[in-house]
């Protein structure tokens, strides 16, 4: 989606109504395909820390940047997560729970249950939990994680080793990927060096070349490498190649190329293009599941969703491979159907 | 904006003289309002054309700009007028983005002359923000400050309709970026009035 559109959706929202997406459907090559959003966010502005609001208000366009907790929040609750999914032609998305005090903030499970309770039949949840006083609070969190993943809608688990200060090869945090394998949940994994404040920069939490020895000592567990290892600092494409070589290695890998195509994060969408061609090379389309990485701002999965579609368009992706990545392997991952 | 597209075509009054810029010794006085911004404005030219300007606007009562500068209007015919302008000034926002400093910005406008004025104006304004750090070392305070800068650019189209003779209704829209961020355009909606010449 260009800048002008851009504007119209902005306008569009201004205005009190949702894009101009086809309802029911992401429309891939004339074909109106059943989508899932795996990537979305929820939460309290008040719980993100003040060097991370300052991040996100300086892309807010103005003047919501003057006012941005009004605009975070309206966009952050179940009902504006479904009118984005609305307007982008999404049937389901996914709600993150965070637990990163330090840089990203903190989205409780709690708040997660109560968004997804609002639009049971929109909205899927993933749990989390903190790791930060992990010596102590072991046993407790996992036991919180256990409950979270108790509730029917609570599908997986979300875990960002860069944001909650975690090495990838520690193996003193493997007894979450086994409680992942134990409770079938898939792990949803933040991979690739990430913007924000307070992120660990070091390959031991970005690069998921140290997630080896987890996948491979973990194989009833489900890694999902968020980001496909993009380096979101430099605008590359990162540990792209890491990430496909995982996936053709162990069956237990998949890929997420969530927010590393937005117009910030890859201007011309030429890296977005050149990832979707390189997993369609190496065979892995059906490893690939959608995420957005949204809300963010206002027609940001409409936006997203026209620049994926345009690369899987470009990659010369099949109406059933794009469709296996909007919402079959998705389906097939974490065992849910409309 | 179907009003004054209407009146587009409406008959020059002779004895008019145009809005966009005052007659010599005359006050030109203004306020607007809308969304995001409001505020007041002022020009004044104390003997040619070349006439002194003051405004200060604010957005949603979180950013505040005060601007000082000098504007000249050119005929260009009888039918249109450009105008150029160039201001010192301000800025000060609170809220979620904190950002204070020195604004110098140009404005070109031109008018087309008669009874309504349309206008489009299309403006650059360039903040230096200042920012201070304090860092606190076994030898006191160390304090740094840092200037980053910021453009404003776009423009505004709108209509000039005098209502009474000396009082004239401005509405505007404006569109562009603030601070080098994508800016939802604004409405406005404004009152000039103006003294003897």
């Amino acid at each position: 989606m260009g800048r002008r559109a851009c504007v119209w959706t902005w306008m569009g929202w201004t205005l009190g109504f949702a894009g101009c997406a086809a309802p029911g459907g992401v429309d891939y090559q004339g074909t109106l395909l059943t989508g899932v959003d795996m990537h979305l966010h929820t939460g309290d502005w008040s719980l993100i820390p003040p060097s991370t609001q300052l991040y996100l208000a300086e892309r807010f366009p103005f003047p919501f940047n003057l006012d941005p907790e009004a605009l975070a929040e309206s966009a952050l609750s179940a009902e504006g997560v479904v009118k984005q999914l609305d307007g982008a032609g999404y049937d389901r998305g996914v709600l993150f729970a965070v637990y990163a005090p330090h840089s990203v903030g903190v989205a409780p499970n709690e708040k997660v249950i109560a968004q997804v309770e609002q639009a049971p039949d929109r909205l899927y949840g993933l749990a989390s939990l903190r790791v930060d006083q992990w010596q102590t609070d072991e046993e407790a969190e996992l036991a919180a994680l256990h409950e979270a993943l108790d509730h029917p809608s609570m599908i997986g688990i979300k875990l960002a080793h860069a944001h909650q200060h975690f090495r990838m090869d520690d193996p003193d945090y493997y007894s979450i990927y086994e409680l992942a394998s134990e409770r079938q949940a898939p792990l949803y994994l933040h991979t690739g060096p990430s913007p924000f404040p307070g992120t660990m920069a070091a390959a031991p939490y970005t690069d998921p070349i140290y997630l080896e020895e987890a996948i491979t000592s973990h194989p009833d567990a489900t890694f999902i490498l968020g980001h496909v290892g993009y380096d979101f600092i430099n605008k590359e494409l990162g540990t792209l190649e890491t990430c496909l070589s995982l996936a053709a290695t162990y069956d237990n890998v998949y890929l997420e190329p969530s927010a590393l195509g937005s117009e910030g994060s890859d201007p011309t969408g030429e890296n977005l293009e050149e990832i979707y061609r390189r997993i369609g090379e190496e065979g892995l389309i059906d490893r690939v599941i959608y995420g957005s990485d949204g809300p963010q701002y206002p027609g940001f999965l409409e936006s997203y969703t026209e620049r994926t579609v345009t690369a899987m368009e470009a990659a010369d992706y099949t109406v059933d491979e794009a469709r296996m990545v909007l919402s079959g392997n998705f389906e097939t991952v974490f065992g849910v159907s409309p | 904006m179907a009003l004054p597209l209407l009146l587009w075509g409406a008959p020059v009054l002779a004895a008019d003289s145009p809005w966009v810029s005052p007659e010599p010794g005359q006050v030109q006085v203004g306020a607007h309002s809308g969304f995001p911004w409001h505020g007041v404005d002022a020009t004044y030219a104390p003997r040619g054309l070349l006439a002194v300007t003051g405004e200060l606007e604010t957005a949603r009562f979180r950013r505040t700009e005060l601007r000082l500068g000098l504007q000249r209007p050119w005929r260009i015919g009888t039918k249109w007028s450009l105008s150029t302008a160039a201001s010192v000034g301000g800025v000060h926002q609170v809220g979620g983005v904190p950002r204070q400093g020195p604004q110098a910005g140009a404005t070109l406008s031109i008018s087309r002359l008669g009874r309504v004025e349309p206008y489009l104006s299309l403006f650059d304004r360039e903040l230096f923000a200042l920012r201070s750090v304090t860092t606190q070392t076994s030898s006191g305070d160390d304090t740094v400050w840092t200037s980053t800068r910021f453009s404003t650019r776009g423009f505004a189209l709108g209509s000039r309709i005098p209502v009474r003779e000396r009082l004239c209704l401005d509405l505007s829209i404006r569109a562009g970026s603030v601070d080098d961020v994508f800016a939802i355009p604004s409405l406005a909606a404004g009152l000039t009035w103006r003294s003897e010449p």
